[in-house]
């Protein structure tokens, strides 16, 4: 059983805290925390399924600082819930030995009729695929919209926050809207004025 | 002889800029500032903006915006966040409120170069008609200064800052600019979707009002104080989509750049953390010191609280302190019987005034996104609408084309995320289900919607002019009080009728750019949202555009205004009241170059005194 605590999380994800700063460290520095936990295989794909990403896209052999965002984010779901995670994760690889395409499993994880699927494997999916997209936990988001999610989330995990300013400035969302975080821009003057690089320059296809 | 020629209260686009001016001069300038230092690192305010779930103008800055508790804060100042909720909860909103007030839009920040850290750097110069809303459209206040005795403090100002602009298109908007001027940097290019609307929207006017017969609407690149060449040791812009709140690299000029100019001369002190109370007055009606209020701890709730008190003494005393913390000082300062310093005309706190924004969005044509969320938040407008007949009707406003999609107007991309996972509609975008009801996606049709939504958001917003009215105030509150035991604002807001057919005309000229763009209109009344208002059988939602005007005008008649010509105060030779508080009428531009270039002419007139 790992033990949970919100130290951990800052340990885990870099997130601001001034208790683990040693004096004079600047605040940014935490952000380059190496993650404790390894995302298995099945992490990364499930989180291709949820995203329509391709895993090599989303977790690449090769990263800035050899920090894994997939490590990072797997890391997180284990202190918030690892019941959860493992049941997510086991209901992935049933679903994939059955041979179901990624947009069956997202279809299979993400909804139910036509609403959200209810179940924990629903919340740990919308956790999964809001954290990509956001670097952010929605723990609070997630248990407003449906408050049965409470029983699989930890109780210092039952709220929102942004997980680093590495997991803010990766966010998916950003490049899926062909551009960059706003306050973290690697483009150069004046390419406002023209058209921004294709989904398929970030990797991502939409067929 | 005082140790000091000159004390300055707030170091943020006045103070700054003056005590640089002076400091230059070699001028002794003691600088009283109520909240801290900048931090050492930039990259820790940046820290602070990307770890912040709600991020507001105030996010990268202390104290921390997420946590408002204006009673056990030393030095607190109003954030969005308190707007959003609890504006009308005095433990949550440092800004207090009389019964019937609307709320005050905007917010305004204590730390080392002031609320000019997170400022746009839109600079448009004010034009002569607006510095004569009285004399001319019966509204309003008249200015004592006329726009061309500020051609050269303009220039002044431009060259300080680094603003980029082209004369031609400042002619083209109807500026009332010197032909032959030129600006310091070329101007920042139109962004793609500035382009696209350009080509549509221009022609004729956009609404039918009589009063335009023969204006035209013409898109046109905003002046603004933004590097579109390295000038001044800066870099030039990379396009971070995020001047409000921080432009990351510095590529914007903003106050604390000027503050360290000025302490470069080496002829300025700054004390910070240090909270002016009171001003006090000797027998021959001069100001004799200013009293202050130390503290330590920035956290909330401080763990501490004053720490030391002392006086400034000098020869001239400057009030730099923005427009509603000049006021608060002034109502706190006891002076002959009955009265408050600088204060005989009774106007101290009045004509308090903002831009009431409309704001309008949509999507565009699928065949011609936008590609918004890049580069400056807004790199064009339609000004030459601005001024006309129509104003001794309705209140003038001039239109800012948004570069950062629906990101002001519904929080996006944050919204349409949880949108289509949790099959809800805050966004206004998840309507694509069985008749219109919302949709749950995942995998490559999350993708699909995200892209083919977020790359055709934009949005246009209306700086719409408030005219200078008595009854909107700042008073002293006589309950509540910050940590230090200083009586908090108390601000009573409303929106005058002027104003109001401001947003009904706004609202037809938005149904006309829709449709001349092509675009989809999205725009919603939101009922939850407070800052509304009812005219006409019409709701409106408003808000604040950061641009805190009023408070201690300037006139030519002593008993109708506060400060003069020289933002001088009318009762007290050796003061100086400066900063957007003294503006009689705001026009619909962005105020900060016109109160710069006033500043400029003060800087002048206490030279020849110190």
């Amino acid at each position: 059983m790992i033990k949970i605590s919100r130290r951990d999380v800052l340990k885990t994800a870099g997130t601001i805290g001034g208790a683990l700063l040693a004096p004079g460290l600047p605040l940014w520095s935490l952000a380059e925390a190496a993650p404790r936990e390894k995302a298995p295989a099945g992490f990364v794909n499930v989180s291709s399924a949820l995203l329509g990403i391709d895993a090599g896209v989303l977790n690449p052999a090769i990263r800035p600082d050899d920090i894994s965002m997939a490590d990072v984010f797997y890391g997180l779901t284990v202190l918030a819930g690892p019941r959860s995670i493992a049941n997510l994760l086991a209901a992935y690889d049933v679903m994939e030995n059955q041979h179901l395409r990624p947009d069956q499993i997202a279809q299979a994880l993400l909804v139910s009729g036509n609403g959200p699927n209810t179940s924990l494997n629903g919340a740990f999916s919308r956790l999964i695929t809001l954290m990509w997209l956001y670097g952010t936990w929605y723990g609070h988001t997630e248990i407003t919209n449906i408050p049965t999610s409470a029983s699989g989330i930890a109780a210092d995990y039952q709220k929102d926050f942004v997980i680093s300013s590495r997991a803010y400035k990766s966010g998916w969302i950003w490049r899926v809207a062909q551009t960059h975080p706003m306050g973290f821009s690697q483009f150069s003057f004046g390419s406002w004025a023209s058209a921004p690089p294709s989904l398929a320059d970030y990797g991502i296809t939409l067929a | 002889m005082p140790e000091y020629d000159v004390i300055i209260v707030g170091t943020g686009h006045a103070g700054a800029f003056m005590a640089y001016e002076l400091g230059s001069k070699g001028k002794k300038v003691l600088m009283l500032e109520a909240g801290p230092a900048t931090p050492r690192h930039r990259e820790d305010y940046m820290e602070s903006f990307y770890l912040a779930g709600f991020k507001s103008p105030e996010s990268p800055y202390p104290p921390d915006a997420n946590n408002n508790q204006p009673r056990k804060t030393n030095a607190p100042h109003p954030t969005i966040q308190q707007l959003v909720f609890g504006w009308d909860n005095p433990e949550i909103s440092y800004l207090t409120y009389t019964p019937g007030s609307l709320p005050f839009g905007s917010t305004y920040l204590k730390l080392a170069g002031g609320t000019g850290n997170h400022w746009q750097g839109t600079t448009l110069r004010m034009s002569k008609n607006d510095f004569m809303l009285r004399r001319k459209y019966q509204h309003g206040l008249d200015w004592p200064i006329a726009q061309d005795e500020l051609d050269n403090h303009y220039a002044k100002v431009e060259a300080f800052m680094g603003v980029a602009g082209s004369t031609a298109e400042q002619l083209a908007a109807r500026d009332d600019i010197p032909p032959s001027y030129q600006f310091p940097m070329p101007p920042i290019p139109l962004s793609l979707s500035d382009k696209y609307i350009k080509a549509r929207v221009d022609g004729e006017p956009l609404t039918n009002e009589d009063y335009f017969t023969g204006q035209k609407t013409v898109v046109t690149k905003t002046p603004q104080a933004r590097n579109s060449v390295p000038y001044d040791n800066r870099r030039v812009c990379h396009g971070n989509t995020n001047c409000v709140p921080i432009c990351p690299i510095q590529a914007k000029y903003d106050a604390a750049y000027a503050l360290g100019k000025a302490l470069a001369t080496g002829f300025v002190t700054v004390k910070y953390k240090t909270v002016v109370d009171k001003i006090t007055v000797g027998e021959d009606g001069k100001i004799s010191g200013l009293h202050y209020l130390t503290y330590d701890d920035i956290s909330v709730p401080a763990k501490s609280g004053q720490t030391g008190q002392g006086t400034a003494a000098g020869t001239v005393f400057v009030l730099a302190a923005s427009a509603i913390e000049n006021a608060r000082i002034l109502l706190n300062s006891p002076w002959k019987t009955g009265m408050t310093v600088a204060n005989s005309s009774d106007q101290v706190g009045r004509n308090l005034m903002d831009h009431a924004t409309y704001l309008a969005w949509g999507l565009m044509p699928v065949n011609a996104p936008a590609y918004s969320y890049r580069g400056p938040l807004a790199t064009s407008g339609i000004e030459s609408l601005r001024d006309g007949p129509f104003r001794s009707t309705r209140a003038s406003w001039r239109l800012e084309l948004g570069n950062e999609g629906w990101n002001w107007a519904k929080g996006e991309p944050y919204a349409i995320g949880p949108d289509f996972l949790y099959g809800k509609n805050n966004g206004g975008l998840n309507n694509g289900g069985t008749n219109g009801s919302p949709q749950v996606l995942g995998n490559k049709s999350l993708l699909k919607a995200l892209n083919g939504y977020l790359t055709r958001q934009f949005r246009i917003a209306f700086l719409v002019e408030q005219d200078a009215e008595q009854s909107n105030r700042v008073q002293l509150s006589p309950t509540e009080t910050d940590n230090l035991g200083i009586p908090r604002p108390l601000i009573t807001y409303n929106l005058s009728d002027y104003t109001r057919k401001g947003f009904i005309s706004a609202k037809l000229a938005t149904t006309e750019f829709m449709r001349r763009v092509g675009a989809q209109e999205y725009t919603q009344f939101d009922a939850g949202n407070a800052k509304q208002f009812t005219y006409d059988k019409q709701s409106f939602n408003y808000y604040g555009a950061g641009h805190v005007c009023g408070t201690h005008v300037m006139g030519s008649i002593p008993h109708a205004s506060v400060v003069n010509y020289h933002q001088q105060s009318w009762d007290h030779s050796n003061l100086y009241i400066v900063g957007c508080g003294s503006m009689p009428s705001i026009s619909s531009q962005n105020p900060t170059l016109t109160m710069l270039a006033v500043t400029s002419m003060t800087v002048d007139h206490i030279l020849t005194r110190v």
